[in-house]
């Protein structure tokens, strides 16, 4: 709460930006749908390779989760590789407070916790376009597209984290970024190498995908069953190597103070 | 002013080189863009040959190109960049230079922009020849799209200037330039070809700045016939673009100039 008050008052004196950033992420999310809906020659009937532009709304909204899970997880891991390149990680360590919690929140701001209002909204008109839907399957799914999203996020900061190691990582991290822009359709009809990398290795597909095939019964029960314990496993690989690197980084980490 | 060309050429090279894996990744970043982006519309256009008038080779070849022309442009790091010299004071340095802060900050990018346009040229030839999409590049075609990615590397300086030196005038700014640059953008045919549009909002878009840094080139790059009327309006819209934004950015900045103050004075 302290960083977000911090913070606030930052962003008070730049009220104009403020209100920009809030009409940028508006922006961004209507042009999500507005994307699809030109595509689809200015009608929301129009369908993409079987997924109607209603169903498409459920892919949209939890691809915008994924960015809100970005922005309070793993933004303040985004900034680790610049910190421990130029040995200023101390001004986290230095805090009376775990060092995961003060390089998440120090990050935090008003204006970061305005992106999941937005992603609500977003589900919102999603849950409304699709009327007919379930509210079971819906919940599960936006808990499965938030559990998803984490595994995302997590690759990402595992990866920011070899910058104990090896130096400046934020390119092979734009690399990854630059793969997010597959979660935004749908990933069911990739098969072969390409559906492998998606799912397993940059896994985009348990983002969107997965959960909104379930809350749209597109899959059958043995899929689902499936796609929870491979979405299950890699959540705990990757939050182990996660808990692994970051605890024997900090170890190995050397300021620039102690040169 | 090309003198200083060589020099500013070798400090890039020599930056990079630094830092090597890490210029890797930021190369590997636009075949990778190009592979999500085909497969985007590969999503879309099906398995039909043609999607709203467009054959799907020339929108692959469309969205590709686009790609590239916007790993080129960088706008907003570069905006982000300047936007943090400025309000955090770092910009006395180039103030008190005997040359514009701008015409220096210029001859510190032509390097970055010359290392990103050859390795990022061949990276593209090479993606989209693995992918099967053809291109029918002619010596006039070239030429055009070479002489509009120059116009429009001054168009997107201009744009980044003016909203840096804004920046000094109205404090952080970079939500604003962001918000108006993305909206721009996508009604530019960074994300959707203007072509792909109704034809009576596709003739308001074309007057929109972006469109002449994205739409236009990769239309001229796609079109399988180029309509010389066509290319001249779009020129002269560019032009216009570049007249008007110089006026305001030298403007802007003798305003700034007189506003500015930083950390010592």
């Amino acid at each position: 709460m302290a960083y977000i008050r911090l913070n606030l008052r930052e962003m008070m004196a730049f009220r104009l930006n403020f209100t920009m950033v809030f009409f940028k992420m508006i922006t961004g999310i209507v042009q999500f749908f507005l994307f699809w809906f030109i595509l689809g020659g200015l009608s929301f009937d129009s369908t993409f390779n079987g997924w109607s532009f209603k169903e498409m709304g459920l892919i949209i909204a939890f691809s915008h989760l994924s960015l809100s899970v970005f922005q309070i997880l793993s933004l303040g891991f985004y900034f680790l590789p610049y910190l421990v390149v130029h040995g200023s990680l101390d001004s986290i360590l230095i805090l009376p407070e775990n060092p995961t919690k003060a390089l998440i929140g120090r990050v935090l701001s008003p204006e970061r916790l305005l992106t999941p209002i937005v992603s609500l909204i977003a589900v919102g008109i999603a849950y409304y376009l699709n009327p007919r839907l379930n509210p079971l399957l819906f919940l599960l799914g936006v808990i499965l597209a938030i559990a998803g999203s984490v595994l995302e996020n997590l690759v990402a900061m595992v990866f920011n984290l070899l910058s104990f190691w090896i130096g400046t990582m934020q390119a092979i991290v734009q690399v990854l970024n630059n793969f997010g822009v597959a979660k935004r359709f749908p990933l069911d009809g990739l098969g072969g190498a390409t559906g492998f990398l998606l799912t397993f290795i940059v896994p985009l597909f348990f983002v969107a995908t997965f959960p909104a095939s379930i809350i749209l019964q597109r899959v059958s029960v043995d899929m689902v069953m499936w796609g929870v314990a491979a979405l299950g496993t890699l959540l705990t690989i990757w939050f182990s190597l996660f808990r692994k690197l970051w605890q024997s980084g900090l170890k190995n980490y050397q300021s620039g103070g102690s040169l | 002013m090309f003198a200083q060309l060589p020099s500013s050429l070798r400090v890039a090279i020599r930056t990079k080189m630094v830092f090597r894996l890490n210029y890797l990744f930021i190369l590997l970043q636009l075949p990778i863009r190009v592979f999500v982006t085909v497969l985007l519309w590969d999503f879309i256009v099906g398995s039909s040959s043609q999607f709203m008038g467009l054959s799907r080779n020339q929108i692959l070849l469309f969205v590709s190109f686009t790609a590239f022309l916007q790993f080129l442009y960088n706008t907003q790091e570069t905006m982000i960049k300047m936007e943090q010299d400025l309000v955090q004071g770092g910009a006395v340095v180039g103030f008190t230079l005997p040359i514009d802060y701008h015409v220096k900050e210029i001859f510190e990018g032509w390097g970055d922009f010359l290392i990103y346009f050859v390795t990022g040229s061949v990276t593209l030839a090479v993606v989209i020849s693995f992918m099967g999409i053809t291109v029918e590049l002619t010596l006039a075609k070239g030429l055009l799209i070479l002489v509009l990615i120059l116009l429009n590397t001054v168009l997107q300086y201009l744009i980044v200037s003016i909203l840096a030196a804004a920046a000094v005038l109205v404090g952080r700014i970079g939500g604003f330039g962001s918000s108006l640059v993305g909206t721009l953008m996508f009604f530019g045919g960074a994300i959707i070809p203007l072509a792909l549009f109704p034809q009576g909002v596709r003739d308001v878009l074309v007057l929109n700045p972006m469109s002449s840094m994205v739409d236009f080139p990769a239309m001229v790059l796609v079109s399988n016939g180029l309509d010389v009327m066509d290319i001249i309006y779009r020129l002269l819209v560019l032009v216009g673009w570049l007249l008007v934004l110089s006026l305001v950015n030298r403007r802007i900045w003798r305003v700034s100039r007189d506003r500015f103050s930083a950390p010592g004075e």
